[in-house]
């Protein structure tokens, strides 16, 4: 674990990861954990998992996790400061680039970024799947948790939500 | 607390004005006896306000998935866009860096109202998702260290890793299976994963090569 960065240093990082983020928070959520568990320990292992869990229980599209990670690293302030750097300069481009990426979204050249960039999206989400299962499959219950719950997504259309709360009560009997 | 509880209600209310939940669990019936919508095909919000009701609307029900249920809004009830012009926003929407539906909504905000109308439609999008997780936020401090506390999110944790993994596979399944797909996925996964190289760095190294192999073999 090196030297912990400022928290100019952390906003810039995740305003970086902001503009990296094609195919959503799921995306980006493995270099959240590379920068904020392993390289400079502001969350522990199983914490990050529970905040990730816990956003899970919020409407609304995805993504607010950065909110939790914020406002357990040190509370409110930093918590908007990054929820800020972690949107703001995605929307900003989506502002500025939007209208113009969609009059050329049919070229040639779009559809092989789009194609290009699909699989590599592909393997950050299964990487976050991952490093999730990993710090939830403490015992037997938690991986035949993450099995079913994966079964039952693609098997079933029940809503998530469901799955969410069956979770819960699980745990709590346990 | 409090002041989320005084807000609620009036939220409700105006969801329930804004639309019929009826709506949103079955195909739209056609209300004209010719079996075309009521509303006009070009229609658009009348206001700023309304853009960011609907907005907000769309927000506070989306649960795991905020796409269907878009579609469902600005497509089926309020006739803003029609399912291509939605296919092909969502499509731009991927393009971009961030959540695909608050790319939709900057996007569509801009095109009716300029920046306020970007602005208005995503804050609606976020407003009632953010005052949820700060609520949230704020219990997990209080009551985080609570032994039914910390055995209920034990139980979420390895659900939510189940989500994620499941969001994989189908977006897996939505690809045809080329040496493309596997290889620079698989890259991507033991990179990010197993090397936990920084993002920046798979970014540069891999992007350029699966965009540019995506290139030549079309």
């Amino acid at each position: 674990m090196s030297a912990r960065p400022g928290t100019l240093a952390m906003l810039a990082h995740f305003g970086l990861i902001s503009l990296m983020g094609v195919g959503g928070i799921n995306a980006v959520i493995p270099e959240m954990h590379r920068y904020l568990v392993e390289a400079h320990g502001f969350l522990g292992e199983s914490e990050f998992a529970s905040l990730y869990a816990l956003s899970q229980a919020a409407p609304g599209p995805n993504g607010l996790a950065v909110t939790l990670f914020g406002l357990e690293i040190a509370g409110p302030w930093l918590a908007i400061a990054l929820t800020l750097a972690m949107f703001l300069p995605s929307f900003v481009l989506a502002y500025q680039a939007g209208a113009w990426i969609e009059r050329f979204a049919h070229t040639r050249w779009m559809r092989a970024f789009r194609r290009g960039m699909a699989p590599i999206t592909l393997g950050l989400v299964l990487s976050s799947g991952y490093i999730l299962a990993r710090a939830g499959a403490t015992d037997w219950l938690g991986v035949g948790l993450t099995g079913v719950t994966i079964v039952l997504l693609l098997a079933t259309r029940w809503n998530p939500l469901w799955l969410i709360v069956a979770g819960a009560a699980l745990g709590l009997l346990k | 607390m409090a002041t989320y509880n005084a807000f609620l209600p009036s939220y409700i209310l105006y969801s329930l004005n804004c639309i019929h939940m009826s709506d949103l669990s079955r195909e739209p019936a056609p209300s004209s006896a010719a079996g075309f919508p009521a509303a006009p095909a070009n229609a658009r919000p009348a206001s700023l306000r309304e853009l960011f009701w609907c907005f907000s609307l769309l927000g506070s029900i989306g649960f795991g998935g905020v796409t269907p249920w878009a579609r469902r809004i600005l497509v089926d009830r309020k006739h803003w866009i029609d399912d291509r012009e939605f296919a092909d926003l969502l499509s731009v929407g991927q393009l971009l860096p961030g959540s695909n539906v608050s790319n939709l909504a900057i996007i569509l905000g801009r095109s009716y109202f300029g920046w306020r109308g970007a602005v208005a439609a995503v804050c609606g999008l976020y407003m009632l998702p953010l005052c949820f997780i700060l609520i949230l936020g704020f219990a997990y401090q209080y009551y985080g260290d609570l032994p039914a506390v910390q055995k209920m999110l034990g139980g979420v944790m390895p659900v939510a890793a189940g989500l994620v993994i499941a969001t994989g596979i189908k977006l897996a399944r939505s690809f045809p299976v080329s040496a493309h797909t596997v290889g620079f996925g698989l890259l991507t996964f033991v990179a990010m994963a197993l090397l936990k190289l920084t993002l920046p760095v798979i970014l540069l190294a891999v992007a350029p090569l699966a965009i540019g192999a995506a290139w030549r073999s079309k």
